[in-house]
Order: C-alpha cells, then structure tokens, then sequence
C-alpha cells in the first residue's frame, strides 16, 4: 500500500477545475486586497461588493462543477461530490449574507482595517469550503487550520473593544486546544490504519475487522476518542461549548453570524466524513458517545438559553442547541440523515444569519444594546425590521411553514426511521424550550411599549465573561473606556439621559443590509417550496457518499 | 381541449392580493375595475374553456392539468391538478358570472363605505376560494377552497365588525362552516383508507377515467355509507341543511352584495356541488341519498314556513335560500344530478336577482330592512318592483320563468323515482308539492307588502349626496329616496332577462343541460315524458294557489302586524324558527360554556396552572445552575474541555477492551 518511490503527483486539468469555487473565492480576495488599495478611506464598503460578486461567480460554478463527472481531485486529498458542492453553496450564501451586512455595521461600530475584515471573512470562507470538501484528514486540517486563525483576528477586531480582544484570545487559546487533540486523533488514526484519505481509512478498517480485536484496536480507539473530542469543541456540543456563549458575544456581530453558520456547516460535513463515512465500521462504538453528546448539547443548550436577557447571547446558546439537532443526524448515520443535515444546515444558514443581522441593526454604536429590552416595542418603532426578525425567530423556533420547521421535521424523520426514536423524543422536547426563549423576542418586540425615557446607560448585565477579564484588568472593567468618545457620551448620559432616547429611535437600515434581510426573509419562508428539489439533491448527495 | 381553468383562478387572486396589499391607497375608481376587472376575466375564461369544451365529443370533455405536486410523502401524492370537465364548467361560469354581476352591483351599493377597497379584496377572494373548491380535481384541494369559502364568508358577514350582531353572526356561520369541514375532513380520512391513499377526483370518482372501479368493489358498504353520509355533513353545513341551517339567516348582517353572492348564488351550492361531484359515491350507498332526500324535504318544508311569518326582507330570502337548496337536494337524492344543478343555476340567476332588488329597496329606504314598515314603492321604485315580480314568478315557479323548467325538473325526477320504488318517494313529492305552494306564497307576500298599499315608514332622510335623490312634493316620506344608479340597476336588468329566459338551458325536448352534465352528473328523467307534463301541471297549480291566498290576504298591501292575534300559537312557533335555535342553546351551547367554566376555574386554575407554573419555576432555576458554571475564565473552560475528553477517552478505552 505504502509506495516505495518518492511520492510524485502532477495535478490535471480536471482537478483545477474541480476546485473552481474555491479557486474564485480565492481571486476574490486578491482583488478584493487590490480593490482596498484603490479604494479611499471611507468608500471601503464597496470592498463587500467584491466579496460579494465573487460569492455570487463562486456560486454559479457550482452548477458547472456539479456536472463535470467523477468528484475526486489531487490525489484524493479533495473532493467535489454533491456533499461539498452543498455544504459550499450554504457556505457562500452565508459569506453573501455576512458581505451584505458588513459595510453598515463596520461603519457604524467605527472598527478600522476594514480590509483586512473583507479579506480575512472571505479567507475563512475557504477555509470552510476547503473542510467541507476535504476528503483526507489532511486536508480537513488545513481547511479547520485556515478558517480559525482567519476568525480569530475577526473576533478580535475592534482592537479598542475590550470584549471583542477577550473573545478573540479566548478563542484562540481554546481552539488551539482543541485543533491539538484533533491532529492528535488524526495520527492516530493514520498509526492505526496507515492511511489520512478517508475512503482508505474506511477500506481498511473493513478489511481488518479482525485485526482490529487484537493488535492496535486501542491505538484506533484512542485517536477517534481524541478526533471526536476536536470536532465537539469546533461544532460547540456540550460539554465542549464553553467558549461559544463570550466568543459569540465579543466579535462583531456580522463575525459572529458568519461563524456561527460557516464553521458548524464545515465541521459538520468534516464530521460525517470522518465518522459517519470514515469509521462507519466503528459505529457501535462511537455512536453511544454522539448519542450522548447530543443529549447533552440539546438540553444544556436550551436550558442554558432560557435565562438569557442578551438576544446576541441568546442566539450564541442557541446554537449551541442546533448543534445538538445536527449532532442527532450524525448519531443517526444513514444516508437519509446525512441529508436531513445538510438540508439543515441550509435552513440554519438564512434563519440564524438573519436573526443576528436584525440584532446587529438593532445594536448600538458602543456594541451593546442588544437585550430584550433594546427589541421592545420593535414592532412599532420598525414594522419591516420586527417582522423579518419574527419570521426567523419562528424559523429557529421550528413553526410550520418556514425553513427551520422543515429542518427539524427532516432531522427527526431521519432519526425515528434509523432507529433513534429516544433521541428523535428527547429532540423534540427540547426543542419546545426554543419556543420559550425565541418567542419572548417576539414578545417584547409586539406586545410591550417602547422603553421610554430614562434608561441607565452603561450598566451592562453582569456578565460572567468579562469577570475573567475584569481580574485581570484588575476590575476596572466599567471605567475601562472602550473609545474616549463612547466614555464621554456615556458620561454625558449618566448626567443627563440622552443615550436612553435610542432605545426609541428608529432604526436606519442601509441598502445592502435591507437586501440581506430580504434574501434571507425570502429563503426562510420559501424553502418550503423547493425543499422537495433540495432534499432530492441531497439525499443523492449524501446516497453517493455512502458508495 | 383548452383547460384555461389555472387563469381562472389566478385573476381572482390577483385581484385579492392587489387589493388587499395596495387597496387603501388606491382611489375607487380603480379599486371597482380592479374588482370587477379580474372577475370578468375569470368570466371571459371560463366562457372560452366552455366553447373548447362543446368542440369536442362529449365522451372527452375531460381535461385534468396538474400544475405541481403539493406533498409527496412516501406512496402518497397529492397534486395540485385542476379539473376541467362539464360539471366544473357550469360551475365556473355560474361563479364567474353571476360574481361578476354582483361585484357591479357592489360598486354602486357600497359607493360610501369606508372599507371599499377590502370588501373588493374579500369578494376577489371569496370568488378565488369558490373557483378553486369547483376546479379541484382531488378532495384534498376541495377542501382548501372548501374552508377558503368558509374564511370568506367569516369575513363578509362580518365586513361591519364593529357591529356586535355582525361579529356574533360570522363567529356562528365560522363554526357551523367548521363542522362541516370536519364532516369533509372525515369524509377524506375514510376515502383515503378506502382507496389506499388516493384522493384525487380520477381514481375515487372514476372522473377522466376509461376504466372507472366502482366504489362497492373497493369498501364494504359500511364505509361507503360513512363516506356518504361525512359529505353530506360537509354539504349540509354549507349549504344550510337542517340541522346544521342556523348560520344562514344570521348571515344575512352582511352586505345585501354578500348576501346575493355568497348566501344565495354561489357558496351555499357548493354543498349540491359536491353531492352531485361525488354522485357515484352517494348512489353506491342507496341508504345515504335516503337520508338526503329525508333531511332535503324537511329543510324544503321547514324553511318555507318560516319564510311565511319573517318581517325582515332579506330573512325571508335568507329562508326562501334554504327551502330552494332543499330542492336541490331533493332533486339528487331521486337520482337528478343534473336536475339539482339546473336548479342551482337558475336559482344562482333569480336569486342573486331577488336579493339585490331587495337591496336596492333598503338602499333606497336608507338602511330599512323591515318590511312592515315599507309598501307602496311600487310607482317610486318601478324599475326594481318589476325585477322583483319576475325574479318572484321564476322563484314561485311560474311558466315560462327559469324557475318553472328547474324546479319542476325535479318534481318530475323524485315521481319518476317514485314509481320505481317505495312510498316515501310519493310523500316526498307531496311535500315538494306544498312547499311550492308556501314559496309562491312567501315571496308574494314579501312583494305585497313591500310595493302595495301606501307607505308605513318613517320618512326617509334626504340622500347624503343628494345625488339620487327623487323629487316629490314637501311632505312626502319618501322624497329622500335614494334610487338606484346604473351600477345598481345594470346588473340586475341582466340577471331579469335570465331569470326569464333561464329555462330556455334544459327545456323539454332540447335538455342541452342534462345533456351537456350528462357524462358528469347523470340525470333521471325523460323531460318529455307524460309524468313529467302531469308534474308541471301540478307544480304549476300549487304555486298559483299560494299566489293567489298571498294575493288575498295582502294584495292591497296591508302590513302582516294583524296575523299574530288571529293565528297565534303557529305564528309563534314558526316565528321562533320552530324552536330549533333555542334548543341548541339549551342542548348545546349552555352545557358547553358550563362545562368550559368548570374546567376553567377547577381544574385549570388549581391542577394544570400550578403544575406548568411549577415546571417553568423549574426549568428556570435548572438553567440559572447551570448558568453558575459558565463562569468566563479560560482556565475553568479548559478545565472542562479536558474533562470531557478525558471521559471519552476513558469510555473508548474500556470498550476497547
């Protein structure tokens, strides 16, 4: 198996080809590092209309790729199978979406270097695209290597913004962490089975079912226990989620919806290779610990949800919730699942996208401002904004007709027909607790008055996150000013109450942001009418990986 | 064969979503062409298909589109197909047709309200929801337009929602609808186990089909009873069959346009629509078309006696409504498919006629609907009087009107079904017999007192525009009157001339009505039979006889105040609707709301509040605990990063073993 001669591969014309999408986003970033070379300070929003226009090129390729015949490039080390060609169109819908947010909220949160933004976001969009196709466990490493380091400085951003400077080294250290146990279990794996291509891996293990009970059975158990411990941490399932709820918080907004959306659909798709694909032979024993894993995720996530007063970090434990709903496809393993997967990870890209870029119109210029206090009364201040934000709560809510009904009702399916009708029951459950936490936004947004008048400025929720950051800036974290303007106006609220009337301002959304909502508006409550074309797709998608 | 029916549907729809998103913004003007405008297309359309239709052999007058598929689960399929066949045809054109009369009508009637733009948006509606009902071609889509209907009605009786009688009159026509959405939704359920999850109109009803399955060899004739008898629970709620009848007089706190259209033309019929759809059903079950005929002749009787004592105008057209489709269904029960439909048809022309001169009389009179308090209109209102005596003769049945060739269609269908079998068809017949006489009587009477005899209001105030208002000398009452414009008038000349004519479609000898239904709705009698002769004859004698005592009593136009003290204890009983309405409240209604308080206030309050109360108390301290352990310092985090791991790994180790 191991070849004796020095390695030697010639990429063909064919494998260009089959990364085209990648290899269009990756122009997009040169022009858009050009682009910002060009561009004056202060017109740098038209920076997203180059991400833009290439997710959109990006996306048309796909059609053309998906019809080329044979899906396997470089030697195997990438593949351009239905699975990827999905996961990345979900991937540049949400880059879209993200793009489409950003030149607003950058501009109105004041953060600075704004092309590295574009550049990293659109980095990290490889990445993830990368994972996605990944077909070898090298490559899924490269693809998680390029999206994390690309949204650690993301999260990390507003360098005057002590939070967003906490997320992102947090983030850093913990998925540093993580990424070393995963790359551990990797080479393990390979020390196990001599092989990083992930149909090898499977080949082998199915032709040495026996070798396994004896001689290095351990060494491959250790490294999946070790692969699945770097998986949970980059999905955030309990009890891996720590990090999720502050990093989620402290980036920017837009970062966050991205993220949020981008790395589950990356890791999510790396994870079914591996272990749905990979170690399918493996599945009695790796399943219990999925299946317990996704217990957890589901519970913790929505019990945790149910207490917060911040939407941002409502939506941060939120999905922490939906990663335990897809967890439940991966426990499934069928191809069916695989496919109830996909198609959630879709319905999650526009519904949670959306939801957080309705929070980000509504957040403040400082970075706060978004507890549920901030959404009353919404309705009446902001009709269009109130209604886009209660279709994607009711989405992440699962209420017929939307898209995020339709995901869960798939997943679940999916779940009772492959035998985990305990998990499909405990998913279910769960999920009614969504109903409590989503449908309170709605609330506050319809059913109560505006704040008026005075609102204390200033006195953010207690905040267990900042407390770590709070010792270490030796508890200065409320006089730590976070810009001398935003000090000076808060000073001057506290004095006299000026901040508090933006609670009843009208919100002003840009164009580019409207027509994100819009898009986003439109797939959440029309994905009903192609789910049957969608859920064709990928349930051949993920048929095909099963061969 | 052209199957424009998608279009048909779509301009209504158009209509309604124009309307309903920009109608406020938009002056009337537009509004009433947008209104009328996509109802004559659907018109126009419906007239196109039907000559498409007459060009081809009569065997293939069958065009099923299937515009996509709905739902796909498993073996199930339902299509969203439409069904172009003779019966859906008529039906269309009758919708489209007699709708678009009526949202003329509606411009001039209600030229001063304020909600113009959403009645026009709600009858778009209704006229959508109605054209989807008779274009389906599988149950599961007749059932949407079938509740559509049912949601457009709601809204039309309660068009003035800010009138408490209104509000209260479309909550009860909603629920009364609702049960008989469920009777339908039954219907479906059985259907479906019958048929191994086929719903659609070809395998069920064997429609478009070379080879169609009877129905006795899928069920036992158990089911196919209970399939029979759950449509006719959907169509008896309505089209206002007893007992399930109580909705239809209230509803008539709508606008009169609501009324003709909606309570009258259209809607009401769709319950003999899907009796006559389904025929194959009903006649593979023999027991359920005697049930049909039974409840048909009681509602037939029972509404025309009722008819007879009401004060309110368009109460009696409201009961006349019932007693008619009591007709209809009489006529399907013998076997005469097309005789029920003949009958809808004309009866859609004579009475969307009857309730719009009747709303021409209470615009006239500013808002009068007591007839007592009318008489002598005849020279003031002669246009409108002269409308009312023809649409009274075709309701009365009177040669040569519409309603004399319809009505006694049936006649003659339940004593061709009599001589076949059984006796009960014989008293059937008697009492479609006197029911005919009673119309004749009511609808004279309502015309007697109305339009003879001198003026008992109270004067009428001068017309707020002063526009139409009839020049007369001081003094006179009726100098405010408002006449009628062209908008109201127009259409009402159009459905006179058919309701005069409207016979001409299915006369003895021609039958080019039978004949056209023939393949979708079969008839049961040879109109030229000598029975048939015997039949209108005596049709013809009972209602001139209820002519002539309406004449005798009220034809110098005395106000009926005198009849209560000399017949007393009847009047009353009739008056009280034989009581029907108060026994539901004492069975029905009352039990509930006690029932209801009791739950509410001893279990509610005490069992189930406290316990979800409780659980929520619980499910809210769990998650501020778990709360505690998000404490934000990277060192806990990767505390317990690294005890998760060192659990998964400590699992996969003693498995490995």
């Amino acid at each position: 198996m191991l070849a004796q001669s020095p390695f030697t591969y010639t990429p063909t014309g064919g494998d260009w080809l089959r990364i085209l999408p990648e290899l269009i986003v990756l122009a997009a970033v040169f022009a858009t590092l050009l682009a910002d070379l060009a561009l004056p300070e202060g017109r740098k929003g038209w920076l997203a209309a180059v991400g833009v226009v290439g997710a959109i090129v990006s996306g048309c390729s796909l059609v053309y790729v998906n019809s080329l015949s044979g899906a396997s490039a470089f030697f195997g080390m990438i593949t351009s199978d239905g699975v990827a060609l999905f996961a990345a169109g979900v991937i540049l819908l949400s880059l879209g979406l993200a793009l489409l947010f950003s030149p607003s909220y950058l501009a109105r949160q004041k953060i600075a270097r704004v092309g590295e933004y574009y550049v990293l976001l659109q980095l990290s969009a490889l990445g993830m695209m990368l994972m996605a196709a990944a077909n070898n466990l090298m490559t899924v490493f490269v693809g998680l290597e390029m999206l994390s380091l690309a949204l650690y400085i993301l999260c990390a951003l507003p360098q005057t913004r002590l939070r967003s400077q906490e997320a992102g080294m947090k983030y850093f250290i913990l998925s540093s962490f993580a990424s070393a146990f995963l790359l551990y279990g990797m080479s393990l794996i390979y020390g196990a089975t001599g092989a990083t291509g992930i149909p090898d891996i499977g080949r082998f293990l199915g032709a040495h079912q026996a070798a396994l009970s004896q001689g290095f059975g351990p060494l491959l158990f250790v490294g999946m226990s070790l692969m699945l411990v770097g998986f949970c941490f980059k999905v955030s399932a309990v009890p891996f989620q720590a990090w999720t709820p502050d990093v989620y918080t402290g980036a920017p907004t837009t970062v966050t919806a991205f993220m949020s959306v981008g790395t589950k659909v990356a890791a999510f798709v790396a994870l079914a290779r591996v272990f749905v694909i990979a170690l399918q032979t493996q599945n009695a024993h790796w399943e219990p610990v999925i299946w317990a894993v996704a217990v957890l995720t589901m519970i913790v996530g929505n019990l945790l949800s149910v207490t917060q007063r911040d939407v941002k970090r409502m939506l941060a434990y939120s999905s922490v919730a939906n990663a335990g709903y897809l967890l439940v496809a991966i426990a499934t393993a069928s191809p069916r699942a695989v496919a109830s997967l996909l198609f959630y990870l879709a319905a999650y890209a526009v519904m949670n996208i959306g939801a957080f870029g309705v929070t980000l119109l509504v957040e403040r210029r400082d970075g706060r401002g978004t507890t549920l206090e901030d959404f009353n009364g919404l309705g009446r201040r902001n009709p269009a904004l109130a209604a886009a934000m209660a279709v994607f709560l009711f989405s992440l809510a699962g209420v017929p007709p939307t898209a995020g009904f339709l995901a869960k009702y798939f997943v679940f399916y999916a779940a009772m027909v492959g035998n985990q009708v305990p998990l499909a029951i405990i998913g279910i459950l769960a999920s009614v607790l969504g109903m409590f936490y989503y449908l309170r936004v709605v609330w506050a947004m319809y059913f109560v008055e505006p704040t008026p008048g005075v609102r204390p400025v200033a006195l953010p929720e207690r905040e267990p996150a900042l407390a770590a950051v709070g010792a270490a800036a030796n508890g200065a974290r409320e006089e730590a000013p976070e810009s001398p303007e935003i000090e000076a106006s808060s000073l001057a609220a506290q004095a006299i109450p000026v901040e508090s009337v933006l609670t009843s301002v009208r919100i002003r959304t840009s164009a580019s942001s409207a027509a994100a909502l819009v898009i986003a508006v439109a797939l959440t409550l029309l994905m009903i009418l192609f789910a049957s074309p969608l859920d064709a797709y990928a349930q051949a998608a993920a048929s095909a990986l099963f061969h | 064969m052209l199957n424009l029916t998608p279009f048909i549907l779509l301009a209504p729809l158009v209509g309604f979503v124009a309307l309903g998103l920009f109608g406020r913004a938009l002056p009337r003007a537009v509004i009433a062409v947008i209104g009328c405008g996509v109802v004559l297309i659907g018109f126009a359309l419906a007239v196109a298909d039907l000559i498409s239709m007459l060009g081809v052999a009569p065997a293939q007058r069958v065009s099923d589109v299937t515009l996509w598929t709905w739902i796909t689960a498993g073996t199930f399929h339902v299509p969203f197909g439409l069904l172009s066949d003779p019966l859906s045809a008529v039906m269309l054109l009758v919708v489209t047709g007699v709708g678009f009369l009526i949202h003329v009508y509606s411009i001039g009637y209600m030229e001063g309200d304020p909600g113009f733009w959403r009645f026009f948006a709600f009858l778009n509606f209704f006229v959508f929801a109605m054209t989807l009902l008779v274009a389906a071609d599988n149950f599961l889509f007749l059932l949407v337009g079938w509740a559509g209907v049912g949601l457009a009605s709601f809204l039309l009786i309660g068009f003035w929602y800010t009138r408490a009688s209104a509000a209260a009159a479309a909550r009860k026509a909603f629920v009364v609808n609702v049960i008989g959405d469920f009777g339908l939704l039954i219907a479906i359920f059985l259907l479906f186990g019958a048929y191994h999850g086929a719903l659609d109109y070809r395998t069920v009803l064997g429609i478009g089909s070379a080879q169609a399955v009877a129905p006795t060899s899928v069920a036992p004739g158990g089911v196919l009873l209970a399939i029979a008898l759950t449509l006719f629970v959907a169509a008896a709620a309505k089209s206002a069959q007893l007992p399930l009848h109580v909705w239809l007089p209230d509803a008539m706190e709508g606008p009169t346009p609501v009324s003709a259209l909606i309570h009258a033309a259209t809607m009401v019929t769709a319950g003999v629509y899907l009796v006559a759809r389904a025929h194959s059903l009903f006649t593979a079950a023999p027991t359920s078309l005697v049930v049909v005929a039974v409840v048909a002749g009681a509602t037939a009787f029972f509404a025309a006696t009722i008819a007879c004592v009401q004060n309110d105008i368009k109460r009696i057209l409201a009961y006349s409504t019932m007693s008619q489709l009591g007709y209809m269904f009489m006529g399907e029960a013998a076997g005469g498919f097309s005789s029920g439909i003949f009958h809808l048809v004309t009866h859609a022309f004579f009475k969307a006629l009857l309730f719009m001169c009747a709303g021409a009389v209470i615009h006239a009179l500013g808002g009068e609907q007591d007839i007592r308090k009318m008489g002598g209109l005849r020279e003031r209102l002669a246009g409108t009087f002269w409308l009312f005596v023809v649409s009274g003769l075709a309701l009365a049945a009177i040669f040569p009107f519409a309603g004399f060739w319809s009505k006694d269609a049936i006649l003659g269908a339940i004593l061709q079904r009599a001589t076949t079998g059984g006796a009960g068809w014989y008293a059937l017949y008697a009492v479609g017999l006197l029911t005919a006489g009673l119309t004749g009587f009511y609808i004279f009477r309502l015309i007697f007192v109305t339009f003879f005899g001198a003026y008992r209001g109270a004067p009428v105030a001068a017309a707020h525009g002063g526009g139409h208002a009839a020049g007369g000398r001081a003094g006179d009452p009726l100098a405010g009157l408002h006449l009628p414009g062209l908008a109201l008038m127009a259409p009402m000349w159009v459905l006179g001339a058919l309701s005069l004519v409207g016979g001409a479609l299915d006369l003895p000898g021609s039958q080019l009505l039978s004949d056209f239904l023939a393949p979708a709705a079969p008839s049961a009698i040879e109109l030229t039979s000598a029975l048939f002769w015997v039949s209108l004859a005596a049709g013809l004698i009972c209602a001139l006889v209820g002519i002539a005592i309406a004449w005798s009593r009220y034809g110098q136009g005395q106000a009926p105040a005198g009849d209560e003290a000399r017949v007393g204890a009847l009047v009353v009983f009739l008056r009280r609707r034989w009581f029907v309405d108060d026994l539901y409240e004492g069975a029905i209604v009352r039990p509930i709301l006690a029932l209801s308080r009791g739950l509410r206030f001893g279990v509610e309050d005490d069992t189930l509040e406290a316990g979800s109360r409780g659980l929520g108390d619980a499910v809210g301290s769990l998650s501020a605990g778990l709360r505690g352990l998000q404490t934000g310092f990277l060192r806990n985090y990767t505390l317990t990063l690294f005890l998760g791991a060192v659990v998964i790994l400590v699992y996969f180790i003693a498995v490995s073993q």
